[in-house]
C-alpha cells in the first residue's frame, strides 16, 4: 500500500521540476474519484477511462503553465466536466445512441440530480461554520435551469441544440 | 470564500464512489492500465527517467 502524506501543493511545485513520481502520487490519488464521476455521468467503463486518461495527459502537459494560484481540484472538476460534455456530444452526433443518451444519461443532468450538487457539501454538515453562505439561502429555483426546461419539454433535438450552443461559446 | 468555492475544493473527496461496484483487483489493473496509456501518450518515463536511489547505485557498483 502506498503512504504518501505529501501535500498536493507540493506535489504541484514539484511538477514545475519535471518530477514524474510527483505527478504519478497524483495520479493515484485522484483517478479513483474522476473515474467514477465520469462513470457516473456516462454509465460507460471505457468512456470513464479515456475521459481519466485525458485529464492526466493535459495536466502532464500544462504543468509548466500552471498559475501560481493553481487550484488542483478546481482543475480536474473543470477539465472532467469538459470532457464527459464533449463525449455526450460526440455521442448525440452518432444516430445509434440516441435511444440510450434519452434514457440512460440525460436523467444524470436533471434538475432533480443537479439539485444534489447545489446542497451544502457533508462536511459542511457536521462541521456547520458560523456565517457560512448556503446555496439553499440564493433562492435558486431547480426548475429554472436549463436542463429542466428542454428535459420537461421532453424535446430532445432542442436539448441537443442547447448543447451545442453551449459547447460553442 | 464563497461556498460555491469550499464546495469544488472539495468535490474530489464527496464524489459518490456507490455506484461503481469495482473488486480491488480490478481497481489495481485498471489504475495501472490507465497509468500505462498515459505513459504511452505523453512518454515521460523517456523522456524523464527515474534516477535510481543512491543505494542501488553503491550495490551496483559491487
Amino acid at each position: 500500500m502506498r503512504r504518501n502524506f505529501t501535500p498536493d501543493q507540493t506535489l504541484i511545485d514539484q511538477l514545475f521540476l519535471d518530477n514524474t513520481d510527483a505527478f504519478e502520487e497524483l495520479y493515484y490519488r485522484h483517478w479513483y474519484s474522476l473515474y467514477s464521476y465520469s462513470y457516473g455521468k456516462l454509465r460507460s467503463h471505457n468512456d470513464a477511462k479515456i475521459i481519466v486518461r485525458n485529464v492526466f495527459i493535459s495536466l502532464w502537459n500544462e504543468r509548466n503553465k500552471l498559475p501560481l494560484n493553481f487550484s488542483l481540484s478546481a482543475f480536474l472538476y473543470s477539465e472532467v466536466r469538459n470532457e464527459v460534455v464533449k463525449c455526450v456530444n460526440a455521442k448525440m452526433n452518432a444516430e445509434a445512441e440516441e435511444t440510450f443518451i434519452e434514457s440512460q444519461i440525460i436523467p444524470g443532468f436533471a434538475s432533480r440530480e443537479l439539485a444534489k450538487a447545489k446542497k451544502p457539501v457533508s462536511h459542511a454538515n457536521v462541521y456547520p461554520k458560523p456565517g457560512r453562505l448556503r446555496l439553499s439561502e440564493l433562492n435558486v429555483s431547480p426548475k429554472e435551469t436549463i436542463w429542466e426546461k428542454y428535459y420537461s419539454r421532453g424535446n430532445f433535438k432542442s436539448l441537443k441544440q442547447a448543447l451545442q450552443t453551449m459547447l460553442n461559446f | 470564500m464563497p461556498a460555491e468555492v469550499n464546495q469544488v475544493q472539495m468535490w474530489l473527496s464527496i464524489v459518490d464512489k456507490s455506484e461503481l461496484q469495482m473488486s480491488e483487483e480490478d481497481k489495481i489493473n485498471f489504475e495501472i492500465e490507465i497509468l500505462n496509456e498515459i505513459k504511452a501518450y505523453t512518454a515521460y518515463p523517456l523522456l524523464f527517467p527515474k534516477t535510481k536511489p543512491w543505494w542501488q547505485k553503491i550495490t551496483a557498483l559491487f
